[in-house]
């Protein structure tokens, strides 16, 4: 339904295009924008184009940045012989707010899936295969435990191996700080595939 | 397991209907399009997730309604009690399914927590039907009882859309099926061999209690026997099977290349169901296909019974007309201590069976989508 103003009903229409907001909530942050001060609302508008400005990826990793290369690439505290493969800059936060892993990253862009048309010529790829020739050792791949995330991994893992690079992936299982009793059937089956000995 | 009480709105031709209902059996009488079926759909979609008459959530709405509620309260074996709430709202076209007042992430989560078999005659394709409709047979029972094996179901489907859609567009992408298409088929191959396995292992347990329930039914000796009927000819036990199915995969590659689609795997097997020899499909009666149907259901609620903590509940939805009086007699004997059961029929004459029944069972009549005890009609 539309509003009393044009102005408002085209900011409803922009909110509606983001991901998981619905007319209703778009509606809500619609007149929330609108009861903000003058300058709350530019300063929301400046950081929007900001982003589009100045953010981009980095010739390296292919991770979102502003320098080119990234502060994690050329940080000379972390590990250049070990680079962590992931689908998304999403995945990178994720991994970097456990502070445990201290290699460098690559940002593929996705996963292989042909239902979307997404084959290797359309993530970051090539560039991995660069960075595989130039000294590094081990190449950690930590893709999405989907079915996409699982055949990129696949391939990814044949087109390596002639580096001589170590290829290894992450171990998959119960979350930390959960209850077993709460762990989906899939996720323990997992599990145990993957038990160690003591 | 025992559903105590059960709670319909706008589902069918029911606005709202609440029913009490006994541990034992519950008989539901009505004309031919009363509502009778649609209590048997409604718990069917609280232990299933799903109609056993349509798969089109959609077709279950009340006319004129845009959303349905279907809630039930169950008292499992072990004597704790869990209360499960379905809702599908047209507009959003997807249904959302809360367990003790929590929304789940999935549907499947739901999957083999409250379990249930139903007979009705929308089972016949199941000895009479495609082979498909015997592979959601078999399917449903292993999902209910490994849910990792859903797991692998729902991955193998997504995987297998993700393969055809690669041999589909080869015109497109030459060079991508060239480098991509292993990737894809050794990934296809690990699910496809877990599923394989599990299939061949559940016929193998299952096969004796199908034996036991036929002499059950027809009280004499007859020979069945399951046969599953791989399309991939490879043993899938052992730890050389995914390997070895990814070679037949490259095999295929050329004519799967030619038809833009996967020619063989667990999505296209079958399961022969064999009498006497005799493929029942090709060269059964109309009485024994009855026969073998009624069988292999009552097989899958032993089957499920000592497989799973939980005693399922039985669903007969109008199998009176389907028999003739010996063979109903069998069948009701059968059921009897099968646990909690729901029957519909139309033939008011179905309640002389029932002549004996102690205080566990309870006849409601249903007209019109509305719920009456037989003392109301009076």
């Amino acid at each position: 339904m539309l509003s009393t103003s044009p102005s408002l009903d085209a900011l409803i229409a922009e909110f509606s295009r983001l991901p998981g907001i619905g007319r209703k909530t778009a509606q809500r942050l619609a007149l929330w924008v609108l009861k903000r001060p003058r300058q709350e609302v530019e300063q929301m508008a400046a950081a929007l184009l900001q982003v589009k400005d100045h953010v981009r990826t980095c010739s390296i990793c292919c991770n979102i940045t502003e320098e080119d290369p990234c502060t994690i690439c050329t940080s000379t505290k972390r590990t250049h012989s070990v680079i962590c493969v992931v689908e998304e800059s999403n995945d990178v936060f994720a991994i970097e707010r456990s502070n445990d892993f201290r290699g460098l990253y690559h940002v593929l862009g996705g996963s292989l899936s042909p239902l979307e048309g997404i084959g290797p010529d359309d993530l970051h790829i090539r560039e991995l295969l660069d960075r595989a020739k130039e000294g590094v050792e081990e190449i950690i791949l930590a893709m999405n435990p989907n079915v996409e995330g699982e055949a990129t991994t696949l391939y990814l893992s044949k087109l390596l191996k002639p580096f001589g690079v170590s290829i290894t992936r992450i171990a998959r299982g119960i979350p930390m700080g959960s209850d077993l009793e709460y762990t989906d059937a899939a996720t323990i089956a997992r599990a145990f595939e993957g038990r160690i000995a003591l | 397991m025992i559903l105590h009480r059960l709670r319909i709105s706008h589902v069918r031709n029911h606005g709202h209907t609440e029913i009490d209902c006994p541990e034992g059996t519950l008989l539901l009488l009505g004309e031919n399009g009363a509502g009778k079926t649609t209590v048997l759909e409604s718990i069917s979609l609280l232990c299933s997730t799903r109609s056993f008459v349509t798969h089109q959530d959609r077709g279950l709405l009340q006319k004129d309604a845009d959303a349905f509620r279907v809630e039930g309260v169950f008292t499992t074996d072990g004597g704790s009690q869990h209360e499960v709430v379905m809702e599908y709202h047209a507009e959003q076209g997807r249904k959302q399914i809360d367990l003790d007042h929590a929304s789940l992430p999935s549907a499947s989560d739901l999957i083999g927590q409250f379990p249930m078999v139903a007979l009705s005659p929308q089972h016949r394709p199941i000895t009479a039907g495609g082979p498909g409709e015997r592979r959601s047979f078999i399917d449903f029972i292993i999902s209910q009882v490994h849910h990792a094996y859903l797991m692998d179901l729902i991955a193998y489907r997504r995987t297998l859309r993700q393969r055809n859609a690669l041999l589909s567009d080869m015109d497109r992408r030459p060079e991508e099926i060239r480098t991509t298409l292993d990737a894809w088929d050794a990934s296809l191959a690990e699910t496809a061999v877990r599923i394989l396995r599990r299939r061949h292992r559940f016929i193998e347990e299952f096969t004796p209690y199908f034996q036991t329930a036929m002499q059950g039914v027809i009280g004499e000796r007859e020979q069945v026997a399951l046969q599953y009927r791989s399309t991939a000819d490879i043993d899938p036990e052992g730890d050389a099977a995914p390997a070895e199915y990814h070679r037949l995969l490259e095999r295929r590659f050329n004519l799967d290349l030619r038809r833009g689609t996967t020619t063989v795997g667990p999505h296209r097997d079958d399961m022969d169901i064999l009498l006497n020899a005799l493929d029942v499909r090709a060269q059964a009666s109309q009485g024994q296909h009855k026969t073998v149907l009624i069988a292999l259901k009552l097989a899958e609620h032993r089957y499920l019974d000592s497989h799973l903590d939980e005693t399922p509940i039985l669903l007969l939805d109008d199998v009176f007309s389907e028999l003739d009086d010996d063979r109903l007699a069998s069948v009701l004997q059968q059921a009897q201590g099968l646990g909690q059961t729901f029957i519909t029929s139309a033939n008011a004459a179905t309640l002389n069976f029932f002549a004996h029944a102690d205080n566990g069972n309870r006849t409601l009549k249903i007209e019109n989508g509305i719920v009456k005890t037989l003392a109301e009609v009076a």
